[in-house]
């Protein structure tokens, strides 16, 4: 089976600019590529294999990207335009959104931080979102119930 | 917890020579040509951090799950007898991250 979060895309997301984890990994295989499966393309990479987190698909834990919490990243490029509005982690013990100010250039991120940013605690990361204007408390709620719905944890753990 | 992660301190030329063979091991570089490309293993020398001991050795933790049976005996055994790579405790490895105080 292969790790494939594609049908995380939600209508109601459609015009985030870097969005779910997509990519084609079997159970433990570290991960190279994560599609935006936005329009935008803006797709994340690590292209060592120490750097890169590693795929669950299993019916156990469920489908996520595990960090290892030392130095597993991916990268993305973001050109133009700048993002100045909402980021949104959906990971495995909590969902995390926040105001962002992203200026063009390459940025890292893992479970729980994006450009040296942290974000919960989490090292299962299920989808990052983000998007280019600020998002009303309506939709983080719909989307949260919605990435709840595959895997994701609603409320930080303490 | 249980340590994940094993910590190594190693000199330049024998870290890249492990390097190298750990990519002739995995298969490394594949997916070229494709956006899913692996280009190595392990990160170059260069990109390492420097051990605080002006020894000039570069630090490296690495996933405990990431090593197979044969590459302690294979690659690692042989460098740590020599001396060219030290296996270090995470508190050894956090001490030579740090600046040394005056």
């Amino acid at each position: 089976m292969a790790l494939n979060l594609s049908d995380l895309t939600s209508p109601s997301t459609s015009d985030d600019v870097l969005s779910d984890i997509y990519t084609t990994a079997d159970q433990g295989d570290g991960i190279a590529l994560m599609i935006d499966l936005s329009d935008n393309e803006i797709d994340a990479t690590q292209s060592t294999a120490l750097y890169q987190p590693v795929a669950y698909v299993n019916s156990v834990d469920g489908t996520f990207a595990r960090f290892d919490g030392i130095d597993d990243r991916m990268s993305f490029t973001l050109a133009s335009p700048i993002i100045n509005g909402t980021v949104f982690f959906a990971t495995k013990n909590g969902c995390h959104s926040a105001a962002i100010n992203l200026v063009a250039g390459t940025h890292d991120f893992t479970a729980n931080e994006l450009s040296s940013v942290s974000y919960g605690s989490s090292n299962d990361l299920v989808a990052l979102y983000l998007f280019d204007y600020a998002v009303p408390e309506a939709q983080i709620s719909q989307l949260t119930s919605y990435v709840v719905s595959k895997g994701a944890a609603e409320n930080s753990s303490p | 917890m249980a340590e994940t992660h094993r910590y190594f301190k190693c000199e330049a030329a024998t870290y890249t020579q492990l390097a190298a063979a750990v990519d002739q091991s995995r298969g490394y570089p594949h997916g070229v040509g494709t956006r899913a490309v692996t280009l190595r293993g392990l990160p170059p020398f260069d990109e390492l951090e420097l051990a605080n001991d002006n020894s000039g050795r570069g630090l490296i933790a690495i996933d405990k799950w990431r090593f197979t049976p044969s590459d302690d005996e294979e690659m690692l055994a042989p460098a740590i007898q020599a001396g060219l790579i030290e296996e270090l405790t995470k508190e050894e490895f956090e001490q030579f991250t740090f600046p040394l105080t005056p």
